[in-house]
């Protein structure tokens, strides 16, 4: 039954289809609910309040992470996202990507470190590592939001970044090395941040995309 | 008489535009539902239907039928032979592409 809907296939021919623009839309519309940056929130949320009260506390943080968050996630994408756009797998590669591409930044902002303070300073210094906790967090998780501006094509992705570089700076800056409280500040900064870009894309994804009646084949 | 190149052949199945967005999608996503397609092809609904079948009967795509919550839901999936014959054919689709130019 013709809904009026144009086919845009009929005037096409192959080689006018932008596939690599067409898979990255596919990629990204499983971001633009936004609950990608709500989940981080909650996990980055979750780990400053643990790291704050105490690092033995990490332990629960994790857990929590790992069992609750997951869940949430999924419940809300099949009652918000997948009536509104409908269901597309979460490409398992990304994860695994998105962590590899976090280490290989991590191991990189390591060695830099040790390079200029073997230059500048003193390597055993463990006030200087403490001070440098919060920017190494910001370093590492700079390439995870990165890596995930990249596959979906979202711009918010790339603020992120910039933020989480900035955020780790300014931390390592006003650390007093004497702890790590710092990295437990900086988990809360962005926490605050991922809650105000996920929740403003949710409001504006369902606004965008009203639940759809239609039947499947 | 110019010596024409002999092209080489084209998947037909996959050379469709329809079934070569469809292909293109489920490529990137892993696996997706009918309303996803629709969202994303612009396709109408006999139009997603027809080549969806097609695609299944080449063996590119598995199709799951199932219900949640007492709705029916359809499930689509990219076999490797599906991988496999997209990724041949956007390689010979560029040969083909840059024979022409």
């Amino acid at each position: 039954m013709q809904t009026g809907r144009h086919d845009r296939s009929e005037n096409l021919v192959p080689d006018q289809l932008d596939l690599s623009t067409l898979e990255k839309q596919a990629r990204a519309a499983g971001h633009r609910d936004g609950l990608t940056e709500l989940n981080a929130a909650g996990v980055f949320f979750l780990f400053a309040l643990t790291w704050l009260a105490g690092p033995e506390f990490v332990g629960i943080a994790a857990i929590g992470s790992i069992m609750l968050f997951p869940r949430l996630v999924a419940r809300a994408k099949q009652r918000i996202t997948y009536r509104r756009i409908g269901y597309s797998a979460d490409v398992a590669e990304d994860s695994k990507d998105t962590a590899r591409g976090m280490l290989v930044f991590l191991a990189g902002a390591v060695l830099l470190m040790a390079a200029a303070v073997w230059l500048f300073g003193d390597i055993t210094s463990v006030e200087d590592w403490r001070r440098a906790a919060p920017l190494l967090a910001g370093l590492a998780f700079t390439g995870g939001f990165w890596f995930t501006a990249d596959k979906s094509g979202l711009f918010r992705f790339r603020l992120l970044a910039v933020a989480s570089i900035t955020v780790g700076v300014a931390t390592w800056a006003l650390s007093d090395g004497r702890d790590y409280d710092s990295v437990g500040f900086y988990l809360l900064i962005m926490g605050v941040l991922l809650l105000c870009t996920g929740s403003a894309a949710l409001v504006g994804f369902m606004r965008r995309h009203p639940i759809q009646d239609i039947e499947h084949a | 008489m110019p010596e024409l190149e002999p092209f080489p052949d084209l998947d037909r199945i996959v050379h469709e535009p329809g079934r070569l967005m469809i292909l293109a999608i489920l490529n990137a996503v892993g696996e997706a539902d009918f309303l996803f397609l629709i969202q994303q092809t612009d396709l109408t609904r006999g139009n997603l239907s027809s080549h969806t079948t097609k695609l299944e009967k080449a063996g590119y795509i598995e199709i799951e039928k199932s219900f949640r919550e007492k709705v029916p839901r359809t499930v689509y999936r990219l076999t490797a032979v599906g991988r496999s014959a997209l990724l041949t054919y956007r390689s010979r689709m560029g040969d083909v592409l840059a024979a022409m130019s």
